[in-house]
Formats: C-alpha cells, sequence, structure tokens
C-alpha cells in the first residue's frame, strides 16, 4: 500500500476480564482515516497503544516503520489529541503551548515562534493572554489541537475532536482538520463514534466494534459497493411480481416496498427488465447507501452474532 | 501565514540529545514552579538561616562547627514546607488536570518523564539548603579573623556541608515525587509530606522514653540525618546533646537511603511497572 503511516500487527489488548482489543491487525495510510466505532469499541485504547501510552498484551504498533514502544522519539513526529481533559488550566495558552513545545524537542529559539504561529493559525486572537480555565468548550478544544500541532508532527492523531462541541464548533474542527491534510498534507488519524463526521472528511475509513476491526478501507470503495438504484415502477400487479422476481434470481433485491424498489444493479439491467417484463419505470435514481447502514448492520452482527 | 514547513528536527536519538532534552525539562519545570508561595518560603528560609548563623558566629570559637548542625537541623522544617508545596503540584497535578497523557505522548519515556520532575524538585530544594549554607559559609568566612589554622578548619567544612544539603535534597525530593505521585490531590500530597517527615517523631519520642532505647530515635528521619551529618561528615556538636546523637553514621545513612529507595519503589510501581498510570 503506499503511504502507509501506521501499521498495527495483531495486537490484543485485555483489562481485567475485558477484551478491549480482540488480534486488531490495520494500517492507517496517508490522509484523513476515520476511526469509527461504537462506545467502548476499543477506539481509545487502539489509540493510546500506537502512542506508546499504553502496552499491548501481544502484537505491537509501528509508526512509519518504528516501533514506539522501543523509539519512544518517534513520537516527535506524532500529534495527539486526547478524550479527555488535559490542559493545565492555570496556565494561559502561550505559556501551556511553549511547556508542549519544549516538552516536545523544539528548540528554545523556535518555539515561542511555533506557538505564536499555530495559535494564529487556529484562529486563537488575544484570549491566548488568558487563564485557560476561563476559556469556552471550542476554546478549549482549539487549544488541545494546537498542543499537538506545536510541534510539527506528521501525523495527527485524534481522539472524538468533535465530542463536547455545538454544531457550529463542530463544523469548525471539522473544516480544520480538512485544511491540515489539504494544505499541509498531515495525515490525520480521526477516531470518533459520530459517522456523518466520518463521512465528511474522510478518505479512509477503519470501522471497529468489540474490539475488532470489522471493516478497513478507502471510503469511496465502501460507498460504492453498496451502490443501488431506486427505481418505482408502475404496470400491472402480476407484471411487477415478474420484474421483481428477475431481481430477486440474481440476488440483487435489497428490499421492496409496494412498487418502489431498491436493487444492487446496473440502469441499464433495469431498464432491459423493465421492458422485457412489460413493467414501467416511473423513476429511477441512485442510491447512496450510507455508511451508516453498513456501520448498524455490522453492529446488529456484532451483537447478535455471537 | 501557514503553520509549515518543519525548522528543526525534533529527533534527539543520542544519549547526549536525550540528556540534554532532559535538563531543557527540567529547566521549564523548574521555571514554572516559581510562585509567589516558593519564593515565600524561599524568602523566609534566608531570612531564618541568617537570623540563626548571625547567633551561632556570635560565639567564641572562630568558626563553629555546630552552629551549621543547628542551621542544618532547621532546614529540616523548612524543607518540609516547600515539599508540601512541591508535592501538592509537581505531579499530582498533572494526573488531577489529565495533562500526564500529554507527557507521555511527547518524545520522552516515563523515565524522564520522573527524573525530571525529580530534578526539578531537587533544584526548588537546593535553594533552600546548598545555596544558603554556602551563604552564610562565605560570610562566616569573610567576616571572622583570618589565620591559616582558621583556613583548614573551615576548608574542612566546605565538603561536609555540601554532603549533608544534597542527602537532604535527595530524601526530601525522593518522598516529594513519591507521594505527589500517589495521589490526584494534592492536599493529601501535601498533608503526607509532613506525615513521613514529622509522624518518626513522635514514634521516636514515645518510644524512645517509654522504653528508653536510643534506637528508638532512628524512626525520625530529621534525627537520623543529624546523626549522618555528626557522624559521618564529623560536625563538632555542643557538649549538651543527647545520647542517641551519637549513634554510628551508618544506622542513620541506611534509615535515609531506606526511605530513598522505598520512595523510588513507589514511584516505580505506580508509573514504571507494564500497566502504570494511564492505563
Ligand atoms: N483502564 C481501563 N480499565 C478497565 N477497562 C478499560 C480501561 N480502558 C478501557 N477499558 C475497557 O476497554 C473497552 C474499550 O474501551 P475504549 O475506551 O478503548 O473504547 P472507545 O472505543 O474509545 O469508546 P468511547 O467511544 O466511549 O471512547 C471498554 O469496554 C472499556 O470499558
Ligand atoms: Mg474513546
Amino acid at each position: 500500500m503506499t503511504g502507509e503511516i501506521v501499521k498495527v500487527n495483531d495486537i490484543t489488548k485485555r483489562f481485567g476480564h475485558v477484551v478491549a482489543l480482540d488480534h486488531v491487525t490495520v494500517s492507517f495510510c496517508e490522509g484523513i482515516t476515520g476511526l469509527l466505532g461504537p462506545n467502548g469499541a476499543g477506539k481509545t485504547t487502539l489509540v493510546k497503544i500506537i502512542m506508546g501510552i499504553i502496552l499491548p498484551d501481544s502484537g505491537e504498533a509501528y509508526v512509519l516503520g518504528n516501533n514506539v514502544e522501543r523509539d519512544p522519539e518517534v513520537r516527535a513526529i506524532i500529534g495527539y489529541v486526547p478524550e479527555q481533559d488535559c490542559l493545565i488550566e492555570e496556565m494561559n495558552a502561550v505559556e501551556f503551548l511553549y511547556h508542549m513545545a519544549i516538552i516536545s524537542g523544539v528548540p528554545r529559539k523556535d518555539a515561542m515562534e511555533r506557538v505564536h504561529i499555530v495559535l494564529h493559525y487556529l484562529g486563537v486572537g488575544d484570549e491566548r493572554y488568558r487563564a485557560i480555565s476561563t476559556y469556552s468548550a471550542g476554546m478549549k478544544q482549539k487549544i488541545k489541537i494546537a498542543q499537538a500541532l506545536v510541534h510539527d508532527p506528521q501525523i495527527i492523531i485524534m481522539d472524538e475532536p468533535t465530542t463536547g462541541l455545538d454544531p457550529q464548533g463542530r463544523e469548525e474542527v471539522l473544516a480544520l482538520i480538512y485544511d491540515l491534510w489539504k494544505s499541509y498534507r498531515k495525515s490525520i488519524i480521526l477516531s470518533t463514534h459520530l459517522l456523518p463526521d466520518v463521512e465528511r472528511i474522510c478518505s479512509h475509513v477503519v470501522m471497529m466494534s468489540g474490539g475488532r476491526v470489522i471493516e478497513a478501507g478507502p471510503i469511496e470503495g465502501m460507498l460504492r459497493g453498496l451502490d443501488g438504484y431506486v427505481v418505482r415502477v408502475g404496470g400491472s400487479g402480476e407484471d411487477v411480481e415478474k420484474f421483481a422476481e428477475v431481481f430477486r434470481d440474481k440476488n440483487s433485491l435489497i428490499s421492496r416496498d409496494d412498487n418502489v424498489f431498491v436493487v444492487r444493479s446496473e440502469p441499464s439491467d433495469i431498464l432491459r427488465a423493465a421492458a422485457e417484463t412489460g413493467v414501467q419505470v416511473r423513476y429511477l435514481g441512485r442510491r447512496r447507501e450510507s455508511l451508516e447502514e453498513k456501520f448498524v448492520c455490522a453492529l446488529a452482527g456484532d451483537e447478535y452474532g455471537d | 501565514m501557514g503553520i509549515s514547513p518543519l525548522t528543526y528536527t525534533p529527533w534527539s536519538g543520542t544519549r547526549m540529545g536525550r540528556l540534554k532534552n532532559v535538563l531543557r525539562i527540567v529547566f521549564e519545570e523548574a521555571k514554572i514552579r516559581v510562585t509567589v508561595w516558593s519564593l515565600i518560603i524561599i524568602l523566609i528560609t534566608y531570612l531564618l538561616v541568617y537570623i540563626n548563623a548571625f547567633y551561632q558566629a556570635v560565639r567564641p570559637a572562630p568558626i563553629e562547627k555546630y552552629g551549621y548542625v543547628s542551621t542544618i537541623g532547621n532546614l529540616y522544617l523548612y524543607m518540609m514546607l516547600l515539599s508540601a508545596y512541591l508535592a501538592f503540584n509537581i505531579i499530582s497535578r498533572d494526573l488531577k488536570n489529565g495533562s500526564i497523557i500529554l507527557y507521555l505522548s511527547r518524545p520522552i519515556t516515563r523515565i524522564e518523564y520522573i527524573v525530571s520532575k525529580f530534578l526539578a524538585v531537587c533544584f526548588h530544594l537546593s535553594l533552600i539548603t546548598i545555596v544558603p549554607l554556602l551563604l552564610v559559609y562565605i560570610i562566616d568566612i569573610a567576616s571572622l579573623p583570618q589565620s591559616s589554622k582558621f583556613i583548614t578548619e573551615a576548608s574542612k567544612l566546605l565538603l561536609p556541608l555540601i554532603g549533608s544539603a544534597l542527602l537532604m535534597v535527595i530524601l526530601f525530593g525522593s518522598v516529594t515525587i513519591m507521594l505527589s505521585s500517589l495521589t490526584k490531590d494534592g492536599k493529601w500530597a501535601s498533608a503526607g509530606v509532613f506525615g513521613v517527615f514529622l509522624i518518626g517523631g513522635f514514634i521516636a519520642e514515645i518510644v524512645g522514653s517509654a522504653l528508653n532505647n536510643n534506637y528508638a530515635y532512628l524512626f525520625y528521619l530529621w534525627n537520623s540525618v543529624i546523626i549522618v551529618v555528626i557522624n559521618m561528615f564529623g560536625m563538632r556538636i555542643s557538649p549538651r546533646s543527647p545520647p542517641w546523637y551519637h549513634l554510628p553514621w551508618y544506622y542513620g545513612l541506611s534509615i535515609i537511603i531506606g526511605a530513598i529507595v522505598l520512595s523510588f519503589s513507589v514511584v516505580y510501581w505506580r508509573f514504571l511497572r507494564r500497566e502504570g498510570i494511564v492505563a
């Protein structure tokens, strides 16, 4: 695969009796990858293992070919936005980011400049000299992102960066993440349980549930695989039944509601079938099954499957 | 204006590079701990040490070694105050506000994190031990009548002074780090400092006087420090001192080293074993 940035190899992690990750093998590539899964799927655990903050029971994780467990210096090229509160609230944004820059190994002479560049990029104005404890949730989120950018990493891992924000704040953060990739070629792993976030900006998706990866790949591929057409037909009941039969035989009938069919088939095939069975096509439209349906299917399969 | 490009190489893979990085972090950590409170404690210490030294220095002897024993004894109390202040926020605060995870996501190891915090604490503690002791020493030398006998006496005092101060700094530093790493709530860490450094005093007094046993006094870390200062570093004491002042220095030293080792074991258990903090 071109541009593989993170590779996770057969990782298992238990917390007591809870299996948080169950033989997870997956790789992330350049671009924005959505790490999608419901609460408790193991996203945070996976991300922390990639960062080397916690250690797996078995398996290993590689970032650009380096094992974080063995070379903690690799973290110099990763930015991490944790899920929970993590800001030093008594400090103002400038002091805080400067501190983080120094700890990340940015030379003293460059650190202050980096702080202001990043704050400017995030649109933080004079508030930067106020104690972080006085900031709104959206501002705090920006500072959390800023500390992940201050040492200019190549890869940024964000754990639920839009949680707890109002729609406008969420929109801003998503636009920002997109810009990080678009304008600066920072690869991003975006952990979230919000599917629309993934659909909005991600080029790849890794779907997790119950500690396992249930789907991974480019997002278009996933959508194409699910493409279908909505057809509304008119005609006698008998003809419509025959029309339905054609697709049922080909196993491409997804659903049917009276005269409205959802079929996975090429338009030409649909029109041919209509002509052969003598129904009139009243409507034929592309239907993009959202990732959501797949997500929900996968969840259902996972919950009821075992 | 953008956020790129990379204008530096943050990689510090060499041993020297890592060491340099740790020292930078120590400096940063020490710097952000300088507050009104720490300055007040430091100022009070300097004032009291100076007053104490002044009263000792008017003694007739050219340079009174037991003046220093008394100063070092007092320092124990001031160090306790500063340690309580530092324990309140050196690691507890990182646990409380969650910023510990940011440290652990940086290109430093957990050991480097602990070492940086420890050295930052030691730096602050040195400000109220090694520095005032040396100041008093210099004032003493400058203000007392100079003779060759005096010079030899005085020069013999330098190493014991630094040695005692270092021993106390490491002792207080390790206990401070240990207590601070144990709780999110800085109040308990501070209370713990007083507990560790005072409680032995009560035990020592009660057990010591009840059993009339000199060894019981070793429970008190202060006594152990004094025993080492007197019997290992050879500082003179006044003839009226209690008998347990003359216990062998290696008893006192063992207690102190034991406390340091125990503290670091707790830190190890908290932070460095596989499933440490922030699981
Ligand atoms: N420190 C821990 N101790 C015990 N169990 C844990 C710990 N951390 C995670 N778990 C368990 O591991 C599983 C995966 O948790 P994880 O936090 O990785 O999920 P997540 O996908 O990030 O969920 P969320 O969307 O809620 O953040 C959960 O069942 C959780 O209860
Ligand atoms: Mg999570």
